[in-house]
C-alpha cells in the first residue's frame, strides 16, 4: 500500500513477512491488536466488578446472613473476613472500595478510550495506525500490569483498599492492611498508561489525519476522544503526584495528609504532623472531577456516531456540538470542590464552584439536545445499538437533572454522602455509558469479526438491562432524600427507626431488598450478552459486505476486518462526516471518501 | 516550539534567576553574614552577563534554524 | 506500512510527530510538578508557627548545581545543532558532556547532600528542664543565645519556647541497658548505612531503626557550633557530663549524652521528619529521577544501537535529539524553579 508522503524513501522497518504468534498476538503494535487486548480485559474488569457489587448487594438486603454459592468460597479463599461465609464490614468495605476502582480505572475509562479509541480513532481520520505504535503497546502492558498489581491485592493479609475508591487520608493509610499501598503502587502504573495513551491519541488526531480530512470533517467520536485524551493527560498528574504522596506517608513515615494531633484507635499517631487531609482531597478530586467527564464523553461519541446511523440523518448541530464538547472539556478543570462542599469550605469559594458548576451543566445540555434534534425526521433503524443508544439519551438525563441539586451547596448538605450520590453518578455511568459502550459494541462487532451478533439476543439484553438498570437506581433517589447513607455494610439496619428513636423509614430499608433482587436480574440478563458475544465470533450472521450498516464513516471502507496498515489506498477525504440523505444523492449515504 | 526557541526562553529564565540570585545574596551581605556573599553576588551578576552574551552568539550561530 | 511524519514535517502542522508528542508529555510533566509545588505551598501556608523549619539547605552546593545543568542545557542545544550542521563528532562531544553534567548533579545528591540530611539529628525534649539541661551541657553560657539564634534562623521566631526549639546536631555514640560502656557510631552510622532510620516519637520512647538495638537507653549527640571548651556540664542538673565517644575514624568526638527517656522527638531531616523535608525529598526526589532518565536517553543516542538511525535516516535521528533536548530543557526548568523555593525562600 503507498503513504500518503512522497518524501520518505526508507523501507518499513519491520518485515510483513512473518510475525510470530508473540509479535502478532501478544506484543503487538497493531492499534487493532491493542484495541481489543484493552477491550477484553475491561469486559473482564467489568464483571469482576459487578460481581463485586452483587455480593455487597446480599450483605445489604439480609445482613449478616451466609452468602450461598460463594460464601464458602470466599472464607476458603480469604480467611476470617469471610467467616461462616458471612461478608463481614471489613470485607464489604474491601469490595466497596475495589468496585469503585475496578469499574472506574480498569472496566470504564479502558473499555471507552482505550479500546474503542484505540481500534477506531485511526481508522475514522484515515491513518494507517496509531502515532506511536510501541508506545501503545507499552501503554497497554502498564494498564496490565496495574490491573494484576490490584486484583493480587485482594489476597494480602489485612486486604485489599478499604477506604474506599477515593482513599481519603487519614483513614486509607491508618488501616492495618498493605492494601493501600498495592492500590497506589497499582494506580501509578494505570495512570502511566493513560498518560502514554492520551500522548498517542492527540499526536495521532494532530497528525495523520488523512487528507482532505480536516477538522470540521472528522466524526464527532474522534472529537470526543480528543478531549477525553486531554482530560486524562492534564488531570492524572495530580493524582499521581497525591498518590506518590500517600505512599509515602504509608511507608516512609511521612505526614503530608496526617494533622498534628492525630490520634489512630485511641492511641496517638507516631508522625510528625502538620500535613492536611484536605490537600488529599483537593489533589484527588481535580482529577476526580475531569474523570467523570473522560467516564462519558467516549460514550457521547459512540451514541452519536450510532444515532447517525441509524436515523440516516446528519447529527443536528455538528458544530455547537463540538464547541460544547471543548468547553465541557475547559470547564471540568474547574468545578472539582463541588465533591468537597461539607468540607468547610468559606462562602466565596463555595460561590465560585457553585457558579462554575452550574455553568458546566450548560455544555451538557447542548450535547443532549443535539442528539435528540437528531431524532427529528429521522428514519429510524431500530436494531440493538440504536436502541442502546437511543435509551442512553433519557437515562443520561436522568443523570445529569438529578446532579443539579449536588451542585448548589445548601441542597447539597442534606444529600452528600448519601444514596442519592449513588443514583446520581450510577445513572450517569451505568444506564448512562455502559448502554453507549453496548451499543458500541453491536454496531462495530461486524468490522472487527466479519459476523453480527444476534439481533434477538441483542434486544433481550437491551430490554431486560434497561428494566433493571431503572429498578436498581430509582429508589435509591428516595433513600437517599430519606437521608440513607452511602458505605454502610448492613444496608443502614443500625439507623433504623424504633421505639421512640428517629432514624431511617423502615421502607427504605426494605428497598434494599426490592434493589438487590433487580441487581441479580441485571445479572442474569448480561448472560445473553456474554454468550451472544462468544458465540457469534464463529456463528453470527456474516456480513456480506465492508459496511453492513451503509455508514458514512472511514472505518467501514476498509476490508473486514481490516489488515495491518488498515487502508489498501490512502483515502483522501471529500466529504463531511455525516452525509446522511442528502439531497439529490443517489444512495441515502455518501461516504466520506466519495468523490463529489 | 522548537528546541531553540525553548533554548532562548530557558536561558532568559536563567539569567532572570541569576539576576535574582545575585539580589538574595546582596541582602545576605548587607544584612552582615560575611563577605562570602558579596563575592557570590558578584559572581552571579557575571554568570548573567555570560550568559547573555552566549545567548546573542547562539542565536547568531542558529539563525537558520526555525523557532517552530 | 510506514508512519508519516516521523522525520519531515507535515505541511498544515509544521511539526513533526515526535515534537507534538513531547510536548504533549511536557505538558502532562508541568501538572505533575505543579501539583507539587501546590503542595508545598499549601503546606507551608498552612503550618503553625514554628514548626516550619528553613535554613538547613547548603545554598554554595544548590548554587553550584543549579550551574551545573544550565551548562548541560546549554551542551545539550549543541550537540543538536551539531547535527543539525551535519557535524556528528561535534554532537558526540556535546552529548558527554552533557551527560558528565548530569551524573555530576545526581552525584552530588546522592552522595553529599541527601546523606548530610540523614545523618543530622534534631532532638526536642520533653519538658523546659530537661531542654535547658541538654543545651547548657551542649552549648554552657552562650546556650540561651543559641537558642534564640535557632529559633529565628530556622523558625523566623525568636520568641519560641525552649521546648519547641530542637537541639541540632550528630549523633556520635550510643548506650544500651545494663551497659555503661559507649558504643560508637562511627561504623554503623556513614552515609547510607540506616543511619536515618533512628527515630524516636513523642509519646513513645521506642526506637523504630533499622540497625539500632532494641534496648537502647541513650544516644550521645554532638550539637552543632558546640564548643566543646565552654560546654559546662556541671551547670546541668541531670544531664551527664560530656562524654568521649569514637568516630570511625578513631578520632574523639565529645558529646552530650541524652537518655531517651527524657526525649520528645529525635528524627534525622528525613521525610519523616517534618511536611518540609517530606516535601523536599519528593521534589527533588522526583526531579532526579528525572536527571537519572535523561541520562538513560542520552546514552541510549550514544551508543551504537542509537546511533544506526543517523545513518539510516538523519533527519529522524535529529528530531530524536531535539526532543531529548526537549525534554532536557523541562527538566532543568523545573530545578530553576526548585532552587528558589527550597534553598532561598
Amino acid at each position: 500500500m503507498q503513504t500518503a508522503t512522497h518524501t520518505e524513501v526508507h523501507h518499513d522497518d519491520h518485515s510483513h513477512a512473518e510475525q510470530s504468534f508473540w509479535t502478532k498476538y501478544i506484543f503487538s503494535t497493531d492499534h487493532k491488536v491493542i484495541g481489543i487486548q484493552y477491550g477484553v480485559t475491561a469486559l473482564v474488569f467489568l464483571l469482576f466488578g459487578f460481581g463485586l457489587m452483587m455480593a455487597m448487594r446480599w450483605q445489604i438486603a439480609k445482613p449478616d446472613q451466609p452468602i450461598p454459592v460463594i460464601g464458602a468460597l470466599l472464607e476458603s479463599v480469604l480467611g476470617n473476613v469471610a467467616k461462616d461465609g458471612i461478608i463481614s464490614a471489613q470485607l464489604y468495605n474491601v469490595f466497596g472500595a475495589m468496585h469503585g476502582t475496578i469499574m472506574v480505572f480498569m472496566a470504564i475509562v479502558p473499555l471507552g478510550f482505550a479500546a474503542f479509541g484505540n481500534y477506531i480513532v485511526p481508522l475514522q481520520i484515515g491513518a494507517p495506525d496509531m502515532c506511536f505504535p510501541r508506545v501503545n503497546m507499552a501503554s497497554f502492558w502498564a494498564f496490565f500490569l496495574g490491573c494484576v498489581t490490584m486484583t493480587v491485592s485482594f489476597f494480602i493479609p489485612g486486604g485489599a483498599a478499604q477506604a474506599g475508591w477515593t482513599s481519603y487520608s487519614p483513614l486509607a493509610t491508618s488501616l492495618p492492611t498493605d492494601g493501600q499501598t498495592y492500590w497506589l503502587v497499582a494506580m501509578v502504573l494505570l495512570i502511566t498508561s493513560s498518560l502514554l495513551g492520551a500522548v498517542n491519541f492527540i499526536a495521532t488526531i494532530i497528525q495523520l489525519r488523512a487528507p482532505g480530512m480536516t477538522w470540521g470533517r472528522l466524526p464527532f467520536f474522534v472529537w470526543a476522544q480528543f478531549v477525553t485524551a486531554f482530560l486524562l493527560l492534564l488531570a492524572f498528574p495530580p493524582l499521581e503526584a497525591a498518590g506518590v504522596m500517600q505512599l509515602m506517608d504509608k511507608v516512609a513515615g511521612t505526614s503530608f495528609f496526617l494533622p498534628t494531633g492525630l490520634f489512630i484507635s485511641g492511641q496517638p499517631a507516631t508522625i510528625s504532623g502538620g500535613g492536611s487531609p484536605l490537600l488529599w482531597q483537593h489533589l484527588f478530586w481535580f482529577l476526580g472531577h475531569p474523570e467523570v467527564y473522560v467516564l462519558i464523553l467516549p460514550a457521547i461519541g459512540i451514541v452519536t456516531e450510532v444515532i447517525a446511523n441509524s436515523t440516516r440523518r446528519p447529527v443536528w448541530g455538528y458544530r455547537l456540538m463540538v464547541g460544547a464538547v471543548l468547553v465541557l472539556g475547559f470547564l471540568s478543570f474547574i468545578v472539582w470542590a463541588h465533591h468537597m462542599y461539607l468540607t468547610g469550605m468559606g462562602n466565596k469559594v463555595a460561590t465560585f464552584f457553585q457558579t462554575t458548576t452550574m455553568i458546566i451543566s450548560i455544555p451538557s445540555v447542548i450535547l443532549l439536545t443535539c442528539l435528540f434534534m437528531s431524532l427529528w425526521k429521522g428514519a429510524i433503524r431500530f436494531t440493538t445499538a440504536s436502541m442502546f443508544a437511543f435509551s442512553f439519551l433519557p437515562m443520561f438525563g436522568i443523570g445529569g437533572l438529578t446532579g443539579l441539586p449536588l451542585g448548589f451547596n445548601f441542597t447539597d448538605i442534606h444529600l452528600h454522602d448519601s444514596y442519592y450520590v449513588i443514583a446520581h453518578f450510577h445513572y450517569v455511568v451505568a444506564p448512562g455509558t455502559i448502554f453507549g459502550l453496548f451499543a458500541g459494541v453491536y454496531y462495530w462487532y461486524p468490522k472487527m469479526t466479519g459476523r453480527k451478533m444476534s439481533e434477538y439476543w441483542g434486544k433481550v439484553h437491551f430490554w431486560c438491562s434497561l428494566i433493571f438498570m431503572n429498578l436498581i437506581f430509582l429508589p435509591m433517589f428516595k433513600q437517599g432524600f430519606d437521608g440513607m447513607s452511602r458505605r454502610m455494610s448492613d444496608g443502614g439496619a443500625t439507623y433504623a427507626s424504633g421505639e421512640g428513636v428517629l432514624g431511617l423509614a423502615a421502607e427504605s430499608i426494605m428497598t434494599n431488598t426490592i434493589i438487590s433482587h433487580a441487581a441479580w436480574g441485571l445479572a442474569i440478563a448480561q448472560v445473553p450478552f456474554i454468550v451472544n458475544f462468544f458465540w457469534s465470533i464463529r456463528n453470527g450472521e456474516k456480513v456480506t459486505s465492508d459496511n453492513p450498516w451503509n455508514s458514512t464513516t472511514l472505518e467501514w471502507q476498509t476490508p473486514t476486518p481490516p489488515p495491518h496498515g488498515n487502508f489498501i489506498t490512502q483515502p483522501v477525504v471529500y466529504r463531511d462526516a455525516y452525509e446522511y440523505s442528502k439531497p439529490g444523492a443517489s444512495k441515502d449515504y455518501l461516504p466520506q471518501n466519495e468523490k463529489v | 516550539m522548537s528546541l531553540k526557541a525553548f533554548h532562548i526562553f530557558f536561558i532568559t529564565v536563567s539569567i532572570l534567576i541569576g539576576l535574582i540570585l545575585a539580589g538574595w545574596f546582596a541582602m545576605r551581605f548587607h544584612s552582615g553574614q560575611g563577605n562570602a556573599y558579596l563575592l557570590a553576588s558578584i559572581a552571579s551578576v557575571c554568570g548573567s552577563v555570560a550568559l547573555f552574551i552566549y545567548a546573542r552568539r547562539f542565536l547568531k550561530k542558529l539563525k537558520h534554524i526555525s523557532y517552530l | 506500512m510506514e508512519i508519516p511524519y516521523n522525520s519531515t514535517q507535515r505541511p498544515d502542522t509544521g511539526l513533526y510527530n515526535a515534537k507534538v508528542g513531547i510536548w504533549l508529555f511536557l505538558a502532562s510533566e508541568v501538572m505533575l510538578f505543579g501539583a507539587l509545588f501546590s503542595a508545598y505551598v499549601l503546606l507551608r501556608v498552612g503550618a503553625s508557627p514554628g514548626t516550619w523549619s528553613m535554613g538547613l539547605m547548603n545554598i554554595p552546593v544548590g548554587t553550584f548545581n543549579t550551574v551545573i545543568l544550565i551548562l548541560s542545557s546549554v551542551t545539550v542545544v549543541m550537540a543538536w545543532a551539531s547535527l543539525k550542521l551535519g557535524d556528528f563528532k561535534a554532537y558526540k562531544k556535546y552529548q558527554i558532556a552533557t551527560i558528565l553534567c548530569a551524573a555530576a548533579f545526581v552525584l552530588v545528591k546522592w552522595s553529599y547532600e541527601w546523606p548530610a540530611k540523614f545523618t543530622h539529628y534534631d532532638v526536642t525534649f520533653k519538658d523546659a528542664t530537661a531542654a535547658k539541661d541538654y543545651f547548657v551541657a551542649a552549648y554552657g553560657d552562650n546556650h540561651s543565645k543559641q537558642v534564640t539564634k535557632i529559633a529565628k534562623d530556622r523558625y523566623n521566631d525568636p520568641e519560641l519556647q525552649i521546648t519547641q526549639v530542637p537541639l541540632s546536631g550528630h549523633i556520635v555514640g550510643y548506650k544500651v541497658k545494663g551497659d555503661t560502656h559507649v558504643h560508637d557510631v562511627g561504623k554503623v552510622m556513614n552515609i547510607w548505612n540506616g543511619a536515618w532510620f533512628w527515630r524516636i516519637n513523642w509519646q513513645d520512647t521506642n526506637m523504630v531503626a533499622l540497625n539500632c538495638p532494641k534496648d537502647i537507653t541513650a544516644v550521645i549527640l554532638h550539637a552543632d557550633g558546640a564548643d566543646d571548651d565552654h560546654a559546662k556540664p556541671q551547670h546541668a542538673k541531670t544531664a551527664s557530663l560530656s562524654t568521649d565517644a569514637h568516630s570511625g575514624a578513631g578520632s574523639k568526638h565529645h558529646g552530650v549524652e541524652i537518655p531517651v527517656s527524657r526525649i520528645k522527638r529525635l528524627s534525622s531531616l528525613e521525610p519523616a521528619h517534618s511536611p518540609f523535608f517530606a516535601i523536599y525529598f519528593t521534589l527533588t526526589g522526583l526531579h532526579a529521577l528525572h536527571v537519572l532518565g535523561g541520562i538513560v536517553v542520552l546514552s541510549y543516542n550514544l551508543l551504537p544501537i542509537g546511533t544506526r538511525l543517523w545513518l539510516k535516516d538523519p533527519d529522524r535521528f535529529a528530531n530524536r535529539i531535539e526532543t531529548t533536548g526537549l525534554f532536557w530543557h523541562f527538566v532543568d526548568l523545573v530545578w530553576i524553579f526548585l532552587f528558589p523555593i527550597l534553598y532561598l525562600l
